[in-house]
C-alpha cells in the first residue's frame, strides 16, 4: 500500500540494506534473493541516500548497518521510523555487545543482529516476529 | 676619536702567561740595562764635577729622576695589560738623562744638557696629563701637549744660537758658576732675547701650566671614586710640579740669589720620579679598591634575577647609566634583557662599550662612562663576571628549550603513533573483517544451496575458496604495513632489498657492513626509507631510478634514498607531515635526519643513527 507508484508484487516483502560497505551490500542481496517471498529493492550507502531510497521504493524491511559515516546508523534508524512508521527497521553489526551504543535500545529498530548470523532463515525470523501481525510472504512469487 | 677609543674587545679567560712574554722579557732586560747604564753615568758626571752643595747627595737626587721612572715604568710595562704608561714613563725616565748633562762642567755637555731640558717638558706635560692610562683623552689636552711642543719651538729652540748664558740658577743643575752656552753662533747676544723673548715665554709658560692644573682639576671632578683614587696622587704631584713652576720662573727674575730657589728647585725635580711613584700608589689603590668592589659583586651576583645583575654592575662601577648587552647568536649587534637593541656609543658621547667574550662564542657588552677606560681591568672583570652568570642563563634557556622540543617530539610520536592505530583498526574492519563476515554469511549460502543443486554448490565453495585467499591477502598486506616480517626475520638488508623490488621507480640498493641491530632503530630507519621513497615516487616527476643507500661506519648507521627527480629549493621545502614523522623518529633513537636538494639535480633524503661497534 502506497502513494509513490513503486511496483513491488503484492505479496513479497521489499528490502532495503543500508550499509556503507560494497561487500556487505553485495553478498545481502545474495541472501535476499536467496530467500523465498523476500526481494530486494535497493541499496544505500549511507545515510542521507538511504532516506531518499526508502521514499522512492517504500520498503517493507530496512537493514542499517550501526556504524556509518555521515549520520549514523541510529540516526538513520530514528528517521527511517518517523517517516516510514509501517517499515521494519532491523540494525546490523559486526561490532561485538560491549562495541554497542546504548542508544540501539530506544532508536526504534526492531532488533540488532550480527552481520555474519544474516541468513534467509533469520530474514524470515525477522518478518514473522516484527512484520505486521499475521502477515506472510507468499511462498511463491 | 677612532672607533678603537669606544669600543674594547676583552677575551674573558685568557691565560696570563702567553707566549710573547719571553720576548717580551728580553725588552724589559735591555731597557732596565739602559737605564741603569744612563743612571751611573749621570751620578759620574755629578761626582767628577766640582761645585757646590753635597755632591754624593745631589748625584743620587739626579740619578733618581732618572732611575725611579724607569723603574716604575718597566713594573707596569711588565705587569699592566695595558702597558702603555710603564712604556710612556720609561721613556720619560731615558729623556730626562738629557737634563742631567747640565751638572757636566763641560761646555758642550753642559749646553746639550740645558737644551734638552727644554725639549723634555712637553714630554713631562705628556706624562702629566695622560695619566694613569699613557693615553691623553680630550681635544683639551692634546692642545696643550701641542701648544708646549710649539713652545719649545718657537721661543726657547731659536734662542739657543743667541745667548751667552743660559738662564741660572736652574733647577736640575747645581754650579754656580756655570759654563758658557757651547752653541752661540752669534756674535753677542741681541737685546730682544732678554727684553722680549724671555718674559713672553715665562709668561706663556705659566699660563700652560695653569691650563695644565686647570685640566687636571676638572678631570678630578668629573672621576668616579675608583677614578679618584687613582688620580688623585697624581694630580697632587702634577700640582706641585705647576705651583712649583709659576714661583720659580718670576723668583728667578726678582732676586736670582734667593736660598729659597734651591728648594723649590729640587721640588720642581723631584715631580718627575714622584709622579712614576704616584702614579703606582693611584693603580695599587684603585686596585685594592677594585678587588673589594669585585667581591661584593661576586657574593651580590650569586643568586640574582637578570635586572639586578646591571643594578649590581651600575653600583659597582659607579655608573649609572651603565648598559648591558647581549650579542644573539648569529646576529650582529647588541641587544639588551628584553630584545631591544642597543646600538654603539656614538662618536663624541663620552661612552664606551667595552665587550668580554668567551671561547665559545658567547659575548656580553657593557656600555658606560668613557672615564672608565683607564680602569679596564676593573670593567672586564665585571663584564666576566656578568658573562659567566648569563653563560649559566644561557645555558638554563637552552636546556628549557630543548626539553619543550622533546617533549614536543614525544607527544608527536604518540599522536602519530596513535593515528597508525587507529588506521590499522579501519583497515582491518572495512578490509579483511568485512571479507570474512561476507564469506560466513556466503556459507550458510552454500550449505543450504548444496541439499538443493549440488553441482551449482561445488562451483560456490570453489569461489568461496578465491575469496578466502583474498582475505588472507588482505590480512597479509596489512600485517606487512604494520611491521614487515621480513625485516623482523632478515633484518635492514633483506627488508629494503624488498622495497626496492616491490616499487614503481627503478631502485638500487647498495649495503655495506650492515647487520642486525635493536628493532627500534631498524624499525625507525626501514620505516624512513619507505616514507623517502614514496616521496619520490609521488613528488619526483620525471624521476627514473632511486638509490638506497646504507653503511655501517664509524659507530654509525648512515642511510641515503637519492632520486634522480627535478629536485626542489632547499628554502621553498615546508616539512610536512611524512618529514616532520621521519625527524621524530631518528631524533627518538639519537639519530637525526638532512634533507638535500638542488633544481635539477634531484632529491637526498639522508639520516644517521649512532649504533656503537659493529655487531
Amino acid at each position: 500500500m502506497n502513494s509513490q507508484g513503486n511496483d513491488h508484487l503484492s505479496g513479497t516483502v521489499g528490502v532495503v540494506t543500508v550499509d556503507d560497505q560494497a561487500v556487505f551490500r553485495r553478498v545481502a542481496r545474495e541472501v535476499i534473493e536467496a530467500t523465498a517471498g523476500f526481494r530486494a529493492l535497493g541499496e544505500a550507502s549511507c545515510g542521507e541516500e538511504a532516506l531518499r531510497l526508502a521514499d522512492q521504493v517504500d520498503p517493507d524491511l530496512v537493514l542499517v548497518d550501526i556504524r556509518m559515516p555521515g549520520i549514523d546508523g541510529l540516526e538513520t534508524t530514528r528517521r527511517l521510523v518517523a517517516a516510514h512508521p509501517e517499515s521494519v527497521v532491523v540494525l546490523i553489526s559486526t561490532e561485538d555487545a560491549a562495541a554497542i551504543p546504548a542508544a540501539a535500545e530506544s532508536c526504534g529498530a526492531a532488533e540488532l543482529i550480527r552481520k555474519e548470523e544474516f541468513a534467509p532463515a533469520t530474514l524470515q525470523r525477522l518478518w514473522s516476529s516484527h512484520g505486521p501481525a499475521g502477515a506472510r510472504p507468499a511462498s511463491s512469487v | 676619536m677612532s672607533r678603537r677609543d669606544r669600543v674594547m674587545v676583552a677575551e674573558a679567560g685568557l691565560a696570563p702567561e702567553t707566549p710573547e712574554r719571553a720576548a717580551f722579557d728580553l725588552t724589559l732586560w735591555f731597557v732596565g740595562l739602559l737605564g741603569l747604564t744612563l743612571t751611573v753615568v749621570t751620578m759620574a758626571i755629578v761626582l767628577t764635577t766640582p761645585g757646590p752643595g753635597d755632591r754624593p747627595l745631589i748625584a743620587v737626587g739626579r740619578a733618581l729622576v732618572i732611575a725611579v721612572p724607569v723603574g716604575v715604568g718597566l713594573l707596569l710595562w711588565r705587569y699592566r695589560s695595558d702597558k702603555r704608561m710603564g712604556q710612556v714613563l720609561v721613556l720619560a725616565g731615558c729623556l730626562w738623562f738629557l737634563p742631567t748633562l747640565a751638572e757636566s762642567g763641560d761646555d758642550v755637555i753642559y749646553s746639550i744638557g740645558r737644551v734638552g731640558a727644554w725639549l723634555v717638558e712637553p714630554a713631562l706635560i705628556f706624562v702629566i696629563l695622560s695619566a694613569p692610562s699613557g693615553r691623553l683623552s680630550g681635544r683639551l689636552e692634546r692642545a696643550v701637549v701641542a701648544a708646549s711642543a710649539l713652545l719649545v719651538l718657537l721661543l726657547f729652540l731659536p734662542t739657543a744660537p743667541l745667548v751667552e748664558r743660559y738662564p741660572e740658577p736652574f733647577p736640575y743643575g747645581s754650579c754656580s758658576e756655570c759654563p758658557a752656552n757651547a752653541f752661540m753662533l752669534s756674535a753677542e747676544q741681541p737685546a730682544f732675547v732678554d727684553d722680549v723673548v724671555r718674559p713672553l715665554r715665562d709668561v706663556l709658560a705659566i699660563a700652560l701650566y695653569a691650563v695644565v692644573l686647570v685640566l687636571l682639576a676638572r678631570r678630578l671632578r668629573a672621576s668616579t671614586y675608583l677614578m679618584r683614587l687613582t688620580l688623585a696622587p697624581v694630580l697632587a704631584v702634577g700640582l706641585a710640579r705647576g705651583l712649583a713652576f709659576v714661583t720659580y720662573v718670576p723668583l728667578r727674575r726678582a732676586d736670582p740669589t734667593a736660598s729659597l730657589l734651591d728648594a723649590i728647585g729640587w721640588v720642581y725635580q723631584l715631580t718627575l720620579p714622584a709622579m712614576a711613584l704616584a702614579i703606582l700608589l693611584g693603580l695599587l689603590r684603585s686596585r685594592l679598591y677594585a678587588g673589594e668592589a669585585l667581591q661584593r659583586l661576586a657574593v651580590r651576583l650569586r643568586h640574582p634575577e637578570p635586572d639586578e645583575v646591571v643594578e649590581a654592575l651600575q653600583e659597582t662601577m659607579e655608573d649609572p647609566s651603565l648598559q648591558l648587552a647581549f650579542r644573539i647568536d648569529g646576529r650582529d649587534g647588541w641587544v639588551d634583557a628584553a630584545g631591544r637593541p642597543v646600538p654603539e656609543p656614538a662618536e663624541g658621547s663620552a661612552r664606551m662599550l667595552t665587550e668580554v667574550r668567551d671561547e665559545s662564542g658567547n659575548a656580553v657588552a657593557l656600555v658606560h662612562d668613557s672615564a672608565l677606560r683607564d680602569q679596564n681591568d676593573f670593567v672586564e672583570a665585571a663584564g666576566s663576571l656578568a658573562l659567566g652568570l648569563l653563560e649559566n642563563q644561557l645555558l638554563a634557556a637552552k636546556v628549557e628549550a630543548s626539553l619543550r622540543e622533546l617533549s614536543e617530539s614525544r607527544a608527536r610520536i604518540q599522536v602519530v603513533a596513535d593515528n597508525e592505530r587507529r588506521r590499522i583498526e579501519r583497515d582491518l574492519h572495512d578490509g579483511a573483517q568485512q571479507r570474512l563476515v561476507a564469506l560466513r554469511i556466503r556459507l550458510g549460502l552454500v550449505s543450504d544451496l548444496m541439499k538443493e543443486d549440488p553441482a551449482r554448490g561445488a562451483e560456490l565453495v570453489r569461489e568461496l575458496g578465491l575469496e578466502a585467499e583474498e582475505a588472507l591477502e588482505e590480512v597479509r598486506r596489512l600485517a606487512h604495513g604494520v611491521y614487515p616480517s621480513l625485516l623482523a626475520d632478515q633484518g635492514l638488508t633483506e627488508a629494503l632489498r624488498a622495497l626496492a623490488r616491490d616499487g614503481s621507480l627503478v631502485s638500487r640498493v647498495e649495503v655495506d657492513s650492515v647487520g642486525r641491530y635493536a628493532p627500534e632503530i631498524e624499525s625507525a630507519v626501514y620505516f624512513c626509507c619507505l616514507e623517502a621513497l614514496q616521496n619520490s615516487t609521488k613528488h619526483a616527476v620525471g624521476a627514473t631510478s632511486v638509490t638506497i643507500s646504507i653503511t655501517h661506519d664509524d659507530g654509525e648507521l648512515r642511510f641515503a634514498v637519492v632520486d634522480d627527480g627535478p629536485g626542489f629549493e632547499p628554502e621553498q621545502l615546508r616539512p610536512g607531515a611524512g618529514l616532520t614523522n621521519m625527524r621524530d623518529r631518528l631524533a627518538a633513537v639519537g639519530g637525526e635526519l638532512t634533507v638535500g636538494s638542488q633544481p635539477g639535480n634531484g632529491t637526498q633524503v639522508a639520516g644517521r643513527v649512532p649504533v656503537g661497534a659493529l655487531g
